[in-house]
């Protein structure tokens, strides 16, 4: 999403890189986020809140897209694409280790 | 930082829109043409009407008829299908129905109509076998293409909710444009219209497409579950059963066991559907008998919501399951509306929610006219992208440009034009092709594809205006000529039907017109106007151009 009104970037493979990245850290990067973080909501819930674990999976599941599309649309505000996957990769491995020490 | 973030935004909402715009576009029009299902599949299947009897009851309702009726379709059966495994009998659900019997053993099947009061055969291919108003719902979901396309569709469905929002973010002025709409004026025109349109629709839209991923979370975004139960086959099983377990105790269908020596007679249906009517408070819709001669054979009685009776977003089917032999009630489920709220109902309310599966038809139409106007908000869409480039290049892909831009017109024409000749083309499939031709279902649904395909085709060959033109007017011509058709090659049409008091089948044919006529006029304004949004001169404020 490099084109438009930067005159300097047209043709240019390092525009043409940028955006490929972003599109890839919104799809992939951004889908592996949302389900570490939707269970981490659910651990949470279960742990914190005391709910049940079924009834944790639901809410968590049903948050898991909205946190998608936060994601993907934060991959695209961010200044580069490099800041958009370091902020992926920060908050997914923190999710990641969450998970593994928190896990039912 | 505001200024940079608001382009950002433009830049994907442009790109994620225009690339899932096409798709979308079909998605969106076959979910809303889903919404109608049970009325599209009731004119395709275009069932004659039986011939009324000297013995008239008060209708499909009545205790009495309903006794005989299921006795003429159990006789037939004992008959006809003794020593299958499963009978099916779908019961009359209006005056005029026939009774329907389905029978099979192994892989191999069996079918019959009869009279509901007299039981005798009626002849012939009894109406059209087809997928109907379900060949809309299966296209919306998985475009046809089986785990592939369910895939493709849960990808669009993220690139809309992707578009939706950060289309938030570049409208700043949302309710002002919600008021503003300048026809006649070319790309200022097809902004409004996208603008108007998608404000009026939004919370519909962000409702739809949310409740369409949900309904698939488990295999969408199945991770909190496995974090929770595990990755197993089984884990899912588990979660069921917890969540069921903690919401409320429904008698579960004890083990058959203990049957020994000599088959069981089955005993006879009719007083256990109406005894099912009795418990549920519903009216029957089904009865599957399984085994039906064999020890352990269970009837089911499968319960409807009354027409007309105003339903609720947790509206429960009613069944009974019976033994076969002795009669006793093996497993009963109650339509429960006041039951407390609970988890174990988000599921199915997120359904009820996405399918417009409560509030009767006044819903109906509501969803109807918002899902239209959804996608004629992602029509505009990708129209308002090729206006403006058709005015000034921008030079996106290098030396490529011209020819990038010639193909998205073509998508354009295909995805909004093509898509309305193909869903109305198959409805003429439907009545064109012979009611006994062999796999008939399916030669509708190749028909509807093979028109998409022609469309598309249509819209590379011939100039962009052309192709609009032609394919609008198309659609406006076969939309219109649907009772023609109708009444051509089955008889039936839309007075007829209405006579009869056949409300949903008129309604086919009414809405077909109706959509015919707007199509027309489209066809019309784009001939006319053309010329118009070609002229390259107009001036456009700086800030208004987004994308």
């Amino acid at each position: 999403m490099s084109r438009g009104k930067h005159p300097g970037h047209h043709g240019s493979l390092r525009a043409h890189l940028d955006v490929f990245s972003r599109v890839l850290a919104a799809t992939a990067g951004g889908y592996a986020v949302s389900a570490l973080l939707s269970s981490v909501l659910m651990l949470a819930l279960v742990r914190l809140a005391g709910i049940g674990r079924a009834d944790a999976v639901l809410w968590a599941s049903l948050c898991s897209f909205a946190i998608y599309t936060g994601a993907a649309i934060a991959v695209f505000a961010a200044r580069s694409a490099a800041r958009a996957w370091a902020g992926l990769l920060g908050v997914g491995a923190f999710c990641a280790v969450l998970v593994a020490v928190a896990g039912l | 930082m505001n200024g940079g973030l608001r382009q950002s935004m433009a830049e994907l909402h442009t790109w994620c829109g225009l690339t899932c715009g096409w798709l979308l576009c079909a998605i969106l029009l076959t979910g809303t043409l889903s919404v109608f299902r049970e009325p599209i599949t009731r004119w395709m299947e275009a069932k004659p009407t039986v011939a009324r009897t000297a013995w008239e009851p008060a209708g499909p309702e009545d205790p009495s008829a309903l006794a005989r009726t299921v006795s003429v379709a159990e006789r037939h059966l004992r008959e006809h299908a003794a020593g299958t495994d499963t009978w099916h009998i779908a019961l009359p659900q209006r005056p005029g129905d026939a009774v329907a019997l389905n029978w099979s053993r192994g892989g191999s099947e069996g079918h019959a109509v009869l009279h509901p009061l007299t039981g005798a055969l009626l002849s012939g291919p009894w109406g059209r076998v087809t997928e109907g108003g379900r060949h809309f719902m299966s296209f919306h979901y998985q475009l046809h293409a089986g785990l592939p396309g369910y895939w493709v569709v849960g990808w669009v469905s993220m690139c809309m909710l992707v578009a939706l929002v950060s289309g938030v973010v570049v409208h700043r002025r949302i309710f002002q444009d919600f008021f503003t709409f300048r026809p006649g004026k070319g790309q200022r025109s097809w902004l409004d219209a996208h603008n108007a349109t998608a404000v009026t629709t939004l919370p519909f839209m962000l409702m739809i497409v949310y409740t369409g991923l949900f309904i698939f979370y488990t295999s969408y975004m199945p991770w909190p579950l496995r974090t929770a139960y595990g990755a197993d086959d089984a884990a899912y099983g588990r979660f069921q059963a917890e969540l069921h377990r903690s919401a409320s105790e429904t008698p579960e269908r004890p083990r058959a066991h203990g049957y020994k020596g000599a088959p069981a007679v089955l005993a006879a249906l009719a007083p256990r559907v109406l005894q099912a009517q009795a418990l549920t408070g519903q009216s029957a819709r089904d009865v599957v008998v399984d085994r039906p001669g064999g020890r352990r054979a269970t009837v089911t009685v499968i319960s409807r919501t009354p027409v007309g009776q105003a339903r609720t977003l947790q509206d429960i089917v009613g069944s009974v399951v019976f033994d076969g032999a002795s009669g006793s009630v093996l497993q009963l489920r109650r339509p429960e509306p006041e039951a407390p709220f609970s988890t174990e109902q988000v599921h199915g309310v997120m359904e009820s929610l996405h399918y417009a599966r409560f509030g009767d038809w006044p819903v109906r139409w509501l969803y109807f006219l918002c899902g239209l106007l959804g996608t004629a908000m992602v029509a505009t869409g990708t129209v308002l992208f090729a206006v403006k480039r058709r005015q000034k290049s921008r030079q996106e892909f290098g030396r490529a440009t011209p020819w990038a831009y010639r193909a998205i017109e073509a998508l354009n024409v295909a995805a909004v034009a093509g898509i309305a000749v193909a869903c109305i083309g198959f409805f003429y499939a439907n009545r064109l092709l012979p009611a006994d031709l062999p796999g008939r279902a399916a030669w509708e649904i190749r028909g509807f594809l093979g028109i998409w395909l022609a469309t598309l085709v249509h819209a590379a060959v011939r100039a962009p205006r052309t192709a609009w033109v032609e394919q609008l007017g198309t659609a406006a011509v076969l939309g219109a000529a649907l009772p023609v058709l109708n009444a051509a090659t089955t008889g039936q049409h839309a007075v007829a039907y209405a006579l009869a008091g056949d409300w949903q089948r008129a309604g086919v044919e009414l809405t077909a017109v109706a959509c015919g006529a707007v199509l027309g006029c489209a066809a019309w304004r784009t001939r006319q106007g053309w010329r118009t949004h070609g002229t390259p001169a107009r001036r456009m404020p700086a800030d208004k151009v987004r994308a």
